[in-house]
């Protein structure tokens, strides 16, 4: 007789993931031994009752939400859907053409996109009130120039593990980039006009 | 005030340098484990709270931990074992503590059983009860157990499984014989042979 198996390799042999030479050895086996096969028997009729049980779980679950993957078209199907879609759009063209009478074009520079209106109406404003509202002098922002490594002057003795950096502009005019962390506290500065300086040397 | 001098990125960028500065990693490694396992971290945890939105959330913060602590695992598989890990533990939290899942069930048989003819309302109701059942002996179950069960249920072959779980493919057949013994014993434990 051959040699007996674990129930980890019965398992295997049952959902018929063993080596093909491994399954037909086991095949053997169980055919000539009792204890085993009658071990075979109680694990298949356990992983029958667990599989039909664990498989109603799937039946209440909403169907799935995939990833949005990268669609492999095929360049003949594209083809024909896009020359389709460029017949649709010339018929429908052609079709308004047709019903339009002729008017004479006008070429008129693109406008910008109307700004949406607030949705709470404001009470009119005077032109001497509007003249008296103090207006807040908001320095250009520059670009910031590309270097290799940037220099922070760290504000705490914490070492930053992330942050996120804003530029911000003094009232004295002068800007800076701040490394603010995830609550909010501002770790770390960097002035552009020093970086500037240091750029130059 | 002491000067402390340090290079620093924006917090994206920072993340994925990060990625790319480990041994043989990088953001195209992040990248391919979030589309190959994702899905099927979703659906498993879907299987498990019975809540898909639920699980979506749950898969999404587990890769935003991975992206963010990174540093102690070194292979890809770690990675994988990690991921399914973590996915698996705060499913079997959410599912312990998971009152909206109850909420929406009850709401939904409720509803069922007002719209659905009386024999279809009747299948609803054992149907849920049933599922109901398998989701409590799950959250009984060692979560190495549950997880287990729940990948093999994804329909994983047992090489997928040995890579979500980080053990070699040759112990997926004795681990998976004693995770479905453990359920069937704690299952009929508490419902007896009413299966």
């Amino acid at each position: 007789m051959t040699q007996c198996w674990g129930e980890g390799d019965l398992r295997a042999f049952l959902d018929g993931e063993l080596p093909v030479e491994q399954a037909a050895v086991v095949e053997r086996h169980l055919a000539e031994c009792a204890g085993c096969a009658a071990a075979y028997r109680t694990l298949s009729d356990r992983a029958a009752l667990v599989s039909s049980l664990m498989q109603e779980l799937s039946a209440d679950v909403p169907s799935a939400a995939r990833l949005p993957r990268r669609m492999a078209i095929h360049p003949m199907w594209w083809g024909a859907a896009a020359a389709l879609a460029a017949g649709l759009i010339l018929a429908v063209l052609l079709a308004r053409e047709s019903f339009r009478p002729p008017v004479k074009a006008e070429v008129q520079a693109p406008r910008p996109a109307p700004i949406a209106a607030p949705l709470r109406e404001e009470p009119p404003v005077t032109e001497v009130a509007a003249q008296q509202r103090r207006r807040i002098p908001r320095p250009p922002v520059r670009p910031a120039r590309a270097t290799a490594v940037q220099y922070y002057v760290g504000l705490d003795e914490e070492p930053i593990e992330t942050g996120l950096v804003m530029r911000v502009a003094l009232p004295s005019g002068i800007q800076a980039d701040v490394i603010v962390d995830g609550d909010g506290r501002p770790r770390a500065i960097r002035p552009i006009q020093a970086v500037g300086k240091e750029d130059e040397r | 005030m002491s000067i402390v001098i340090r290079s620093v990125q924006p917090t994206e960028e920072l993340a994925l340098d990060r990625l790319n500065t480990g041994k043989g990693r990088g953001a195209a490694w992040f990248e391919t484990l979030f589309h190959e396992h994702y899905p099927r971290i979703t659906s498993m945890l879907a299987r498990l709270t019975g809540d898909r939105g639920q699980s979506e959330e749950i898969a999404a913060d587990v890769f935003c931990k991975l992206s963010r602590h990174w540093a102690p695992l070194e292979g890809k598989g770690e990675l994988t074992a990690w991921v399914y890990r973590v996915a698996t533990n705060a499913g079997l939290d959410a599912l312990r503590s998971n009152s909206r899942r109850r909420r929406r069930e009850q709401e939904a048989g409720v509803e069922a059983i007002r719209t659905a003819p009386v024999d279809g309302a009747l299948d609803g109701l054992l149907r849920d009860e049933r599922c109901a059942r398998v989701r409590e002996v799950l959250a009984t179950l060692k979560p190495r157990d549950a997880q287990m069960l729940l990948l093999r249920a994804n329909g994983m072959a047992y090489r997928e499984v040995a890579e979500a779980m980080g053990i070699p493919t040759g112990s997926v057949g004795t681990m998976l014989a004693r995770a479905e013994a453990e359920f069937e014993r704690k299952f009929r434990a508490r419902y007896g042979d009413s299966v």
